[in-house]
Parts: C-alpha cells; sequence; structure tokens
C-alpha cells in the first residue's frame, strides 16, 4: 500500500494506519529537530507535536509534493516556533553539556571507540555550524532532497539554499580539520 | 570535500527515536480524536438550547401581541400591561438561557 492510499484510510478514520508514517519519519525528524534545539528531550517534544499538527492538517496534503517535504515542513515550522519557548535554556547549554548529550544519544550505540570518537567530532562540527546551515545539510545530504524540496522545506528561495550549502560545507571542512578528523 | 564523503560522514550522526515516541504519538492522537466528537456535541448542545428557548421567547411576545391587539384593539405598544408582559417574558427567557450556558460550561469543565 502507498503513501496516498494510506493517507486516504487514515482520513476515513483509521488512526492506526498512521503509526506507519510515524515509523517511517521519526528518525529523520528527530534529527531536524536536535539540529534546531540541540536537546534531545526537547527534540522528542518537538516530534510529537509535528506528527499531531501533521494529523490534524493531513487533509490539507496534496500529493503534488513528496509527504516527507511536507511533513518536514511541518517539523521544521514546529522546531522554528518552540526554540523561542527553549531559547533561554538552550542558550545556557555549554560545550560540555553538548558533549554529554552526545554520549547518550543512541544513534551508533555499537561502533568500535575510535568509529565512536569520530563519530563525535563529526557531531561537534555540525553543532558548530548554525541551525539552519546544520539542517541543510542534514536534508540535502542525508535525506538526499534536492535543493528546490530544501527550500520549499525552510521557505527560503533555492539560491538562498545554495549559498548556506555551500558555506555550511566549507565550514565543516575547517571545523573537521580543526579535530585532526580522520588523522 | 566530496558529496559523497560528505554524505558518508554525515550518515553517522542521524538519531534515532526513542521506542516509546511511537506510542506517545499515537496516543496522543487517540486522545485528541476521542474528545473531539465530545467538543462538537457541546457546542450543538448549546445552540440547541438557544434555539428553543429564544424560539419560546418569540412565540410567547407573539401571542401576547396578538392577544392585547384583540382585546385592546388599538397599537398594543401603547399598553403599559404589554410592555411589562413582554420585559417579564424577555428577562426570563434569557436568564433561563445564562442558567443552561453556565451548566454546559460546568459540565464541559468537568470532562
Amino acid at each position: 500500500m502507498n503513501e496516498q492510499e494510506l493517507i486516504t484510510k487514515i482520513l476515513k478514520g483509521d488512526t492506526a494506519s498512521f503509526g506507519f508514517f510515524v515509523d517511517t519519519y521519526q528518525d529523520m525528524a528527530m534529527t531536524i529537530a536536535f539540529r534546531i534545539c540541540r536537546n534531545k528531550q526537547d527534540a522528542e517534544d518537538i516530534v510529537q507535536n509535528a506528527f499531531v499538527r501533521a494529523y490534524n492538517s493531513l487533509n490539507s496534503y496534496r500529493s503534488k509534493s513528496k509527504f516527507s517535504t511536507w511533513f518536514y515542513r511541518i517539523v521544521y515550522n514546529t522546531a522554528i516556533s518552540q526554540i523561542t519557548k527553549f531559547q533561554s535554556k538552550v542558550e545556557q547549554d555549554t560545550l560540555g553539556k553538548v558533549e554529554n548529550e552526545l554520549s547518550s544519544l543512541e544513534s551508533i550505540p555499537s561502533l568500535p571507540i575510535e568509529q565512536q570518537e569520530q563519530s563525535d567530532i563529526i557531531t561537534l562540527a555540525i553543532d558548530q555550524l548554525p541551525k539552519d546551515e546544520a539542517v541543510i545539510l542534514t536534508l540535502y545530504y542525508l535525506e538526499e532532497h534536492s535543493i528546490k524540496e530544501v527550500a520549499k522545506i525552510m521557505s527560503l528561495t533555492e539560491s538562498n539554499i545554495k549559498v548556506k550549502l555551500h558555506r555550511a560545507r566549507q565550514k565543516m571542512q575547517e571545523s573537521l580539520k580543526s579535530y585532526d578528523y580522520g588523522r | 570535500m566530496e558529496d559523497k564523503h560528505l554524505k558518508e560522514i554525515l550518515s553517522h550522526t542521524q538519531l534515532m527515536a526513542d521506542e516509546n515516541l511511537k506510542h506517545r504519538i499515537l496516543h496522543q492522537i487517540h486522545t485528541e480524536k476521542s474528545l473531539s466528537p465530545m467538543k462538537s456535541a457541546h457546542s450543538s448542545t448549546t445552540f440547541d438550547n438557544l434555539l428553543f428557548i429564544f424560539g419560546l421567547m418569540y412565540a410567547i411576545i407573539a401571542i401576547l401581541t396578538i392577544f392585547f391587539y384583540i382585546s385592546i384593539e388599538s397599537n398594543p405598544l401603547k399598553s403599559t400591561t404589554f410592555i411589562t408582559s413582554v420585559a417579564f417574558v424577555s428577562s426570563i427567557s434569557s436568564l433561563y438561557w445564562l442558567l443552561t450556558v453556565y451548566e454546559e460550561y460546568r459540565k464541559h469543565k468537568r470532562i
């Protein structure tokens, strides 16, 4: 059963079918929300709210765009609107706290120590990027969305996304060099 | 830095949602869904009461107008008794409607 058929089922009242969308998109939604708020607990709240908002406005989804594009736009907007509430909390976060947070993440539990260290370095490098650039990198490289789709999700122009993507790549490269990544 | 290399190193940073997150999301959706028919029932009851009470009020006022028109054979608006009766009926109806709305509000708040 494809996504459009599932959406039709959900709109007819089959709430359980929404579980498929939660299973499919919750990890990436968590990643996007975490890039913005940089706190796992807040990211979970954002993702939960985003899914509920998506469910409630499912009838406004038009199959012209991909479901993921439509849904990540909701996640991004929810995160941006909620971050003002968390702002004071986030500003108090020190780099040390971010490092603690990294160690508690379950993204790569079974990696060897060396690989774990490298992974922490990459995450630290991403955390040093501005939030929007971190989200652009995630959507473009991890989720393989096109520039056009990323622009749609973040309500920015395509040229703006291209500039930010170029800048993010450069900053990422410099950060990784400063951490002696890969040596 | 090559795109392929960047994609590979970024793949290590994807987060995994907690196992109970899905349960939390579906639970919230179910709760909100089960509450929404109550909301609509609540608003329809209030609207039904409004129609019934004020419908009855206007019907009584119409009967009074006809009665006064026939009995005094002139403009009922000139009769103090008519004005008093209409004021009495409308104030009782308004008070009754106010009480009904308050009672509905209390019931809804308890839910």
